[in-house]
């Protein structure tokens, strides 16, 4: 039989198995199963706690079944539930509330949400990125949440990085070049007429601003509206602006998080 | 050791952990990436290639599997998923997939590697941790108290 090398038979007969290969065997687990085995044993649970196993998983994942859709989201002031629409792909996340068909998205239930809400304090619900959730707070807090292992990481912003007068809402996406997750939130200072770009590196856990629009860039004002809806895409950060003072949504503003360059794009033409 | 047989093909010999060799097509066995290195390398040369961590009996297996593997390009893909089926099937229990796992993880064979990894998975997904832990011979190493807080942080995996 086997003398020596990786595998080592015990004097039960058993067999043991390196945590490199438990790593593949729990990369086809679903998230469930994954998360009751962090019970095994402090290896196993460094290791399922590990951002390494998050990036093996993640890549061994050939679709996105942790998307994660909010909508209509309300703090209940009274306690720890957050109430929103949630919808996911992924059954093990959340209770299912409907019998949706299967392969579509299902309207279901968050498990518990650990944010506990502060006096006066409202969320502004961001955008989700590999199955977390980024929430800013008018406090100046800024939340992530994992709904799937609970997890959440809260930092609170210095006063002069608080987001003032409001937070906007949040575009929290990961960087596949720089293999990191970042939050970008877009603040408007009105009278100015210049629109701020305010960063999260969660992995450094550092906030900065790392750009400024001014408001007569390319030569035609841009208006910035400051709650107006972006979303990360294609390495750039897109918004909704309006072309007028009338206030209605007719381009949009893309920033390329790269090079810091930005353009206009105009919006479909719906017949 | 290289001998080129009737048909031009050229063949390679390997040798396991305790001693037994095969001889092999060296198509089938460049499916291993490791062993295609090493055939790169110029390592086949010189007599048999040693696979030190690996025993005849599993790399009896592992041969089989790149085998059909090779031969299968114009082979229907259903065809294939159901030989997968019966070989892992074969494979018997998680002692023996485990040993395969070591095996393809070595010899850097991917498609074998996924195949065992996700049986495997099949295999645990609705497992305790303490069945986990008998499977593997694995040591509990939390006291009671950190064991109720790891449970308590993810109470709805344990339900």
């Amino acid at each position: 039989m086997d003398k020596g090398g990786e595998i080592t038979m015990s004097a039960a007969g058993g067999i043991s198995i390196p945590l490199d290969a438990v790593a593949v065997i729990l990369c086809c687990l679903p998230m469930k199963s994954v998360l009751r085995f962090r019970a095994v044993s402090k290896a196993w649970c460094s290791l399922i706690d590990s951002s390494y196993f998050a990036r093996l998983q993640l890549s061994a994942s050939n679709v996105d079944p942790m998307l994660v859709i909010l909508t209509n989201p309300c703090i209940e002031r009274t306690g720890w539930v957050l109430c929103a629409d949630f919808y996911s792909l992924d059954d093990d996340i959340v209770e299912v509330d409907d019998d949706g068909a299967s392969n579509s998205l299902r309207q279901v239930r968050p498990r518990s949400c650990p944010f506990k809400p502060r006096r006066g304090s409202t969320y502004a619900l961001g955008s989700s990125c590999n199955g977390m959730l980024a929430l800013g707070s008018y406090g100046g807090n800024l939340d992530f949440w994992n709904p799937t292992t609970n997890q959440c990481y809260s930092t609170l912003l210095a006063p002069d990085q608080t987001l003032n007068p409001l937070p906007r809402t949040p575009v929290f996406y990961h960087d596949t070049c720089s293999n990191q997750y970042t939050m970008v939130q877009r603040v408007v200072q009105r009278n100015r007429r210049i629109c701020k770009f305010h960063s999260f590196n969660l992995e450094a856990n550092g906030f900065g601003t790392f750009h400024t629009l001014p408001g007569d860039h390319a030569a035609d004002t841009i208006y910035y509206s400051s709650g107006a809806p972006s979303c990360f895409a294609n390495g750039a950060l897109h918004w909704l602006a309006p072309a007028s003072t009338d206030g209605f949504f007719s381009e949009i503003v893309a920033l390329q998080l790269e090079t810091l360059e930005s353009y206009k794009l105009p919006l479909a033409q719906y017949r | 050791m290289s001998i080129t047989t009737e048909n031009n093909e050229k063949m390679i010999t390997l040798m396991s952990s305790d001693g037994e060799e095969f001889v092999v097509e060296e198509a089938v066995a460049a499916q291993s990436q490791t062993i295609k290195h090493l055939i790169e390398d110029g390592c086949s040369t010189e007599g048999s290639i040693p696979l030190p961590n690996v025993t005849g009996r599993v790399l009896s297996e592992v041969i089989q599997y790149c085998k059909k593997h090779s031969s299968s390009d114009d082979k229907e893909e259903k065809e294939l998923e159901a030989w997968d089926a019966e070989f892992v099937k074969a494979a018997d229990d998680h002692v023996a997939l485990t040993d395969l796992m070591m095996a393809a993880n070595f010899l850097d064979i991917k498609g074998l590697l996924d195949l065992v990894a996700q049986t495997l998975a099949n295999m645990i997904t609705g497992k305790s941790p303490e069945e986990v832990r008998r499977m593997w011979n694995i040591k509990n190493d939390f006291t009671p108290e950190e064991a109720e807080k790891v449970r308590k942080e993810n109470q709805w995996a344990f339900e």
